[in-house]
């Protein structure tokens, strides 16, 4: 316990340690690299999530901002303003989106500069884009100055200087118009009507404390019907940035001569692992045969002697979380199944069986193939030579020759294999608390769930699994929250009444079949409660060769819409849902996919997800559907999109797991493109046995 | 913190204290008393060892049978040096199984892997720095690797002087030696480090300190 503590501290201590770009980037109110209110042309590290708190007297925003690439960045923004609507009406609540280019680095004399969008396609709330220049003077001021259009031409506005191309950009079209229903890319706004300077000053007191003085061209805090938000004095903001250590910062601002306003925010990197390569337990050594005959001989001999079946191998892999599935020797070569349960990536727990089998196999077994299994199919064949694990084992470079040196292909038949003794229980349950944030639920736009997960599992078969949980929540909801109307079944919107009347509720009980009916073909069939909203029965088959980067893969379902007491009755509503879907994994870490179908409203259309994909397990992507269903009919937002994050639990924890936590931050509960929610779908079971992920994660094998 | 440097101190001691190798009469009684007296003298940090000690293979018992088979290994970052059981001796390729659960391995007594450290030294090349303690002193280039954030292998490539620093006696824990010392500096990717070699009169590696990683840092090793 107290080496894992210290490794972490010190671990922790190395992660973050302060580079000057990271110390002098800091954020905005809106969640972006800046000033206060305004931008900067700087960028964050790359892969930076930045995710902040920021609240005034009248409103508060909750913005999470992502370094995609080292010049672009991309801001998703929740806020709420008072009385927008009103007198009297309360919190009026808006998402937005911002996108920002950085067009050229910092050079000796030249600045940074950059261009952005804000707001470009929610409501357009904060709608404004920019043009934005910042240069550094020696180690501690930063100076910018940019020019702005929208929401950011308000204060001492101009005529547009891209008048002079143009008369098009003389007037820009209203921004925000009572009805609407947001969501569009307002692509006829971009860069349109009056400008505005802004510009500030940042000084970096020391490496921990910042002071910022900005001069704002936004005067746009008004209500909906023109009234004054704040008393604005001057459009001159002061604030004071303290970043004790580079995983946060803390900032007080003064706004306008009139509002205080306090941000907190939070920065993680995912290339940037606490645990390093984590502390897993260290593997067996590689076991070295013996090069003289005698040897060889005593050492097959005492291999004979611990008898023929396949104990002690399994029993040396269950050690390691890896359960046996089955072995065959044929003259040099040896052929291994197994299942993994315990690592995130399949190279490390192929590295732990390798090391394994270098002790259990007989001096003349030359070759290892290795097939490794999820759900009872097997996802591929890796075949390694012993002399190569012998001879490679802590060298340097050792990762890359072993790499190189396999035959990755389809996993064979399986025909042959002497099974590993039966799992002695196969049936696995365990309870655990659980938190979920229930987000953008009508007026209330964040609510906490939290409560007990009962989850069990009994596999009849390996490839045959039923599985079930049931969820107890302590939140005690009474209210299924404003559910607006809509044209449209009420597949997604009644959510609410769900988490009300659904407790204790059964979330998925189902029985699920998997199979491998040709070399790179593999199905499921699901029967049951498939998911929290529906029951019915799915089938799903998925075309996707080992060494091949696109997946094809096409399912079925028939499904009906549960009861809101979440247990096993059903109500009228009854549906076929059908998807066609392609999978692209880019070889620079981005992930494509392309599902187009019938959603579970019986609406037709199609969903494009593209996902920035780490190496280490994390994921960082958005997603947009777009159906038959017209905007007005959709609802606010005119058609569903989202961003979603995946954080593998090794990467948090230091400790090898396949779990990770997985969070849609930004999808809305309607009933337009809404797809099922199936667990175990195929690709993700497939594919981390495949080419790509392997050659991803092989640093691991050795790990 | 302090109780327990002194538990280990006073543990260290008592096994200093006892002189040949292999006479196993003496030895017994004196590691089982020591090996007790760290978990004992150490108050609530002490768990860790009173665990670590009863794990399988590290009794004194074991230790006395065979102290070829054990080396005291440590990392100054994380806790005092403990009992280190030899898993796989592959023509000088060794891999000892730290008590406290984490793995070393050596290459002809140079440091060429770690397990489960976080930061671990993944492999290494070290084949010039054995020649060059082998013929004095002189100049080598190694080899680290290490996995990234994303688990990608980084190799770093280190430029080193190896000089040899005369003799001097030093302490084994169970015995003192007179020993040639030598120093290895090295130099590169932006990290300086200096490992220190205590070697017999063949050549063998008695006791070392080596360069691991940016956070782990030094691992302290020596033969009984």
């Amino acid at each position: 316990m107290t080496r894992l503590l210290t490794t972490s501290l010190f671990a922790l201590a190395a992660a973050t340690a302060v580079t000057a770009q990271d110390r002098n980037v800091r954020y905005t109110l809106y969640g972006t690299p800046g000033l206060i209110e305004m931008p900067t042309a700087m960028s964050a590290p790359e892969s930076e999530i930045a995710s902040q708190v920021a609240i005034t007297g009248f409103s508060h925003r909750v913005n999470l901002t992502f370094q995609v690439t080292p010049r672009l960045s991309g801001t998703f923004r929740y806020s709420g303003v008072d009385e927008f609507d009103g007198p009297g009406t309360g919190q009026f609540y808006d998402r937005s989106f911002d996108l920002r280019y950085r067009l050229t680095d910092e050079g000796d004399w030249l600045p940074a500069i950059a261009v952005g969008l804000q707001d470009f396609m929610g409501t357009s709330l904060y709608s404004s884009e920019y043009l934005v220049a910042t240069k550094t003077f020696g180690d501690s001021i930063r100076v910018t100055a940019g020019l702005g259009w929208g929401r950011l031409g308000t204060y001492n506005g101009f005529d547009n200087p891209l008048g002079a191309i143009s008369p098009y950009f003389d007037e820009r079209p209203d921004d925000f118009g009572e009805g609407t229903t947001g969501g569009m890319v307002e692509i006829d706004r971009f860069f349109r009507g009056p400008a505005a300077i802004f510009g500030g000053l940042e000084y970096a007191v020391t490496d921990e404390w910042l002071v910022k003085l900005e001069y704002s061209s936004d005067d746009a805090y008004y209500d909906r019907r023109g009234n004054a938000l704040i008393d604005r004095a001057t459009p001159v903001n002061v604030g004071l940035s303290w970043r004790p250590r580079p995983g946060y910062q803390i900032e007080l601002a003064y706004l306008y001569g009139s509002e205080l306003a306090l941000s907190g925010t939070i920065l993680i990197n995912p290339n940037e692992r606490p645990f390093f390569s984590g502390l897993d337990s260290a593997p067996p050594p590689v076991a070295l045969r013996p090069s003289d005959v005698a040897a060889a001989a005593s050492w097959d001999a005492a291999l004979a002697a611990r008898g023929p079946d396949n104990s002690r191998i399994a029993t040396a892999l269950e050690a390691e979380g890896i359960d046996l599935a089955g072995i065959s020797i044929n003259g040099g070569t040896a052929v291994v199944r197994y299942t993994n349960d315990r690592f995130r990536t399949e190279s490390q727990a192929m590295g732990r069986v390798a090391r394994i089998l270098s002790a259990e196999l007989p001096v003349g077994v030359e070759t290892i193939t290795f097939e490794p299994m999820q759900r009872g199919i097997a996802l591929s064949a890796v075949t390694l030579t012993r002399s190569d694990l012998e001879s490679l084992e802590n060298t340097s470079g050792a990762a890359a020759a072993l790499f190189a040196a396999a035959d990755i292909g389809p996993a064979g038949t399986g025909a042959g294999l002497t099974p590993g003794p039966v799992e002695d229980n196969p049936f696995r349950y365990g309870i655990t608390p659980y938190l979920a944030l229930l987000v953008f639920d009508g007026d209330r736009p964040v609510r906490a769930d939290y409560g007990l997960h009962l989850t069990a599992e009994y596999e009849l078969a390996p490839n045959l699994l039923a599985s079930g949980r049931i969820r107890y929540s302590l939140a005690g909801f009474d209210d299924p929250g404003a559910i607006s109307p809509s044209t449209l079944p009420p597949v997604r919107r009644n959510i609410g009444f769900y988490n009300v009347e659904g407790n204790p509720g059964i979330e998925h009980l189902q029985l699920a079949w998997y199979g491998r009916p040709a070399q790179n073909v593999y199905s499921r069939v699901s029967v049951g409660l498939l998911e929290t909203m529906f029951g019915g029965i799915s089938a799903e088959l998925l075309w996707k060769p080992v060494d091949s980067r696109l997946a094809l893969g096409a399912e079925v379902s028939h499904v009906w819409q549960r009861e809101f007491d979440m247990l096993l009755g059903f109500q009228d509503y009854e549906t076929t849902t059908a998807h066609l879907s392609a999978y692209y994994d880019f070889e620079n870490g981005w992930h494509g996919q392309l599902d187009v179908g019938q959603y579970l409203a019986g609406d037709v259309g199609a969903t494009v997800s593209i996902d920035r994909t780490f190496e280490n397990g994390w994921r960082l992507g958005g997603y947009f559907t777009l159906t038959n269903v017209d905007a007005e009919d959709f609802g606010e937002g005119s058609f569903d999109k989202g961003i979603r994050l995946t954080i593998p639990f090794d990467y948090l924890l230091g400790q090898p797991s396949r779990r990770d936590i997985a969070n849609n931050l930004a999808s809305l509960t309607r009933d337009g493109g809404a797809r099922l929610n199936i667990q175990g779908r195929l690709y993700e079971t497939v594919r981390d046995g495949h080419l790509a992920d392997l050659d991803d994660s092989w640093g691991r094998f050795w790990r | 913190m302090k109780m327990r440097l002194m538990g280990v101190l006073a543990a260290a001691a008592m096994l200093a204290g006892c002189g040949d190798l292999g006479r196993q009469g003496i030895l017994l009684p004196l590691a089982s008393r020591a090996i007790p007296a760290l978990g004992a003298a150490t108050g609530g940090g002490g768990d860790r060892f009173a665990v670590a000690s009863r794990r399988p293979g590290f009794t004194p018992q074991d230790i006395a049978a065979n102290t070829g088979a054990f080396m005291f290994i440590g990392i100054p970052t994380m806790g005092p040096p403990v009992p280190a059981r030899l898993i796989a001796d592959n023509a000088g390729h060794q891999t000892y199984d730290v008590q406290v659960g984490f793995s070393v391995s050596f290459r002809d007594g140079l440091l060429v892997a770690t397990r489960s450290l976080g930061e671990d030294l993944m492999g290494a090349d070290v084949s010039q720095v054995r020649a060059a303690l082998d013929a004095g002193g002189g100049t080598a280039i190694r080899r680290h690797d290490v996995l990234d954030g994303m688990d990608q292998v980084v190799t770093s490539t280190f430029s080193c002087t190896i000089t040899a620093q005369g003799s001097e006696e030093t302490d084994l824990g169970l015995r003192q030696v007179m020993a040639r010392k030598f120093s290895e500096d090295c130099q590169g990717s932006g990290v300086r480090f200096e490992n220190l070699y205590w070697l017999d009169g063949d050549g063998t590696i008695l006791s070392s300190r080596q360069y691991v990683s940016r956070t782990v840092a030094y691992l302290r090793g020596n033969q009984l």
